[in-house]
């Protein structure tokens, strides 16, 4: 593995470095007993504890180092992270600084043979897919926070150089020994959301370990500052002339960064193609034949890769919780790895707030376990076929893959194969929160997230939810259904293209949970079905059938 | 394994024939990837899963050891 590089600066982005601060403490021990210690500051623990806060709930986010995390790392954001983002209150921040992007382009040879459009609806605001550094999404995620401090002081308290190197569960509480450049202390907390990445301490310290596929191909991540004007598409070469038999693969990120990803050969030695010369020449070969030889480049950041799709086999274990890395880990094809973290993140949130707050069951966060044990069977399904494709694990595989790049310019339906399964939203198919529901022939059914539309005065469809459960209203409103106070009300018209989009005439109605999935949705709603089906997706107590 | 419509025996002999030509025409070094390819473009024409899946099956069973195939000119 590479030696961390350490950074100042990337190009235009300053790294900023903060401080290790210490709490109050007696006998060592912090003074304040905390609702909820999210061990990571990386993406998916910043974005846990901006959808707690979301819900009224503070949190204190445990970060070993002193700054963002070095490199661009992931630098795929998908349109349901947007969405997350968007709760959050991040989005508009991402989008003025990341490149959207709708297509890509595969080649075989020297011959393009297959070109992908990502869907996207006319009605839909947010792309399918925007490309920005991790640096930059965790810096704009501290600065969100910053913003959610100053409306609630102390609300996200992010302690950086704090370093989790002990963990007790001695109920109630959890103890977690915090170890700081100043000294160490004893953290007490109600509950732990473990976001410490792929080599969670919190996972080996409850003697957890990740289960599942580890696959043979080795990929070289090298990110370069090149004044190229390539359009943003994701561009993928199958045995290229200049390097005959790998795959390579490149991405343009924000300020001149480009990221090209390339495998290394069967029996290829690691330590030999992670050096620069050997990194340099086959960069400068790549672009000579791209028609960009001439530009100046120079490398910014470089990282081995190899593929696996890993998950622990529960997230929840009493009251410590694990999301993203720490929770599975899945190959970058597809671009499901720090995605699924913010929906892991995103899912969770409001399901802690809720049982921490009284208004949801404790049932809640079993079924944070089985939706995204559930999510990951469907990432890791859909990436390993993209792995499969893009770094073929035996003979036969090499052959078919020929066999389809060949045909490929020729034969449409064998060209689909190579298409290279980007991440989309997550259907919770056999959600304990769904209820019964009505087939209204379109729009999302139970489990499925809400197809986010442009309104009529330009909002999108996600800006009007609420904080909480949402009931979308088709068509007049039916006093009748008499909604509580906490559940927000979007009455929109029972006709146009945004109902028929929902398959919605006149009474039709979904309700709508705070991640965005929809819980139930009818034809015709009564109080009774909606009692119903808000009690189940809420796990309240007593009030399940 | 099951086939909606029986080839006709005469048709069956012209492409049983035309099919042996191409391998040969393909040649030893490619001759794998040359039925890969077929297999590929039949899967599309057949369009039903099960029975792509049971020809796959079928092919595999009693697939003699060695290969009299395998010693072609290696």
């Amino acid at each position: 593995m590479i030696a961390e590089q350490r950074f100042a600066r990337i190009g235009p982005f300053v790294y900023q470095t903060h401080p290790a601060t210490l709490p109050a403490l007696q006998d060592g021990v912090e003074t304040r007993m905390h609702r909820v210690a999210i061990c990571g500051g990386g993406p998916v623990g910043l974005a846990t504890a901006l959808g707690l806060a979301r819900h009224g709930v503070p949190s204190v986010v445990l970060e070993a180092d002193d700054t963002v995390c070095m490199g661009s790392r992931a630098i795929c954001i998908s349109r349901r992270s947007l969405e997350i983002l968007q709760r959050l209150g991040a989005l508009e921040e991402i989008l003025s600084a990341g490149l959207p992007w709708t297509s890509g382009r595969s080649f075989y040879g020297e011959s393009e043979v297959f070109h992908f459009e990502m869907p996207q609806d006319p009605l839909q605001k947010l792309p399918p897919m925007l490309n920005l550094q991790q640096y930059v999404i965790e810096q704009l995620l501290v600065d969100a926070v910053a913003r959610v401090n100053s409306r609630n002081p102390g609300m996200i308290e992010i302690r950086w150089q704090s370093k989790v190197t002990e963990l007790r569960q001695s109920t109630p509480d959890i103890h977690l020994r915090i170890e700081t450049p100043h000294s160490d202390y004893v953290l007490r907390a109600a509950w732990l959301v473990a976001c410490d990445g792929g080599q969670s301490f919190v996972r080996n310290a409850l003697g957890l370990a990740l289960h599942g596929t580890a696959y043979e191909g080795r990929y070289v991540i090298i990110d370069i500052d090149l004044p190229s004007d390539y359009p943003t598409e994701r561009r993928a070469w199958f045995d290229p002339p200049w390097r005959r038999g790998a795959t390579v693969l490149m991405h343009r990120q924000p300020d001149n960064l480009w990221r090209i990803d390339y495998q290394l050969r069967h029996g290829e030695d690691t330590a030999a193609a992670l050096e620069p010369a050997q990194m340099h020449a086959f960069v400068q070969q790549h672009l000579t034949a791209l028609g960009e030889g001439h530009l100046k480049w120079t490398p910014v950041w470089t990282s081995l890769y190899r593929a696996g799709a890993m998950t622990l086999e529960g997230y929840r274990h009493g009251r410590v919780l694990f999301a993203g890395n720490a929770a599975h880990a899945l190959p970058i094809f597809g671009v499901r790895g720090l995605n699924s973290g913010f929906e892991d993140a995103d899912n969770l949130a409001w399901k802690l707030a809720y049982v921490i707050t009284g208004q949801g069951g404790d049932a809640l966060l079993d079924s944070f376990n089985e939706e995204r044990l559930q999510a990951f069977q469907i990432n890791a399904e859909n990436a390993l076929r993209s792995t499969e494709f893009m770094s073929p694990p035996s003979r036969g595989f090499d052959l078919l893959r020929e066999a389809v790049l060949s045909l490929a310019a020729r034969q449409q339906g064998i060209a689909q194969l190579i298409n290279p399964r980007q991440t989309a939203a997550i259907s919770y198919t056999a959600s304990p929160l769904s209820s019964a529901s009505d087939d209204l022939g379109a729009g999302p059914a139970p489990g499925e997230v809400l197809l986010d539309v442009t309104l009529d005065d330009g909002s999108m469809l996600i800006q009007n939810l609420g904080v909480g459960f949402t009931l979308l209203i088709f068509g007049a409103a039916d006093q009748a259904l008499q909604v509580p106070t906490n559940v927000t009300c979007v009455r929109l018209a029972a006709h146009g293209e945004l109902a028929a989009r929902y398959g919605a005439l006149e009474g039709a109605a979904y309700l709508v949970r705070p991640d965005g999935h929809v819980a139930a949705r009818w034809r015709r709603a009564t109080a009774a079905l909606f009692r119903a089906a808000l009690a189940r997706a809420q796990q309240a107590r007593g009030e399940l059938v | 394994m099951t086939t909606s419509e029986q080839l006709p025996a005469a048709a069956r002999d012209r492409v049983y024939a035309r099919c042996a030509r191409a391998i040969t025409q393909a040649g030893t070094t490619r001759e794998a990837l040359f039925l890969a390819r077929l297999a590929l473009l039949l899967f599309e024409q057949v369009g039903d899963e099960a029975r792509c899946l049971a020809a796959i099956e079928e092919a595999l069973v009693e697939l003699p050891e060695p290969s009299l195939s395998a010693t072609a000119d290696d």
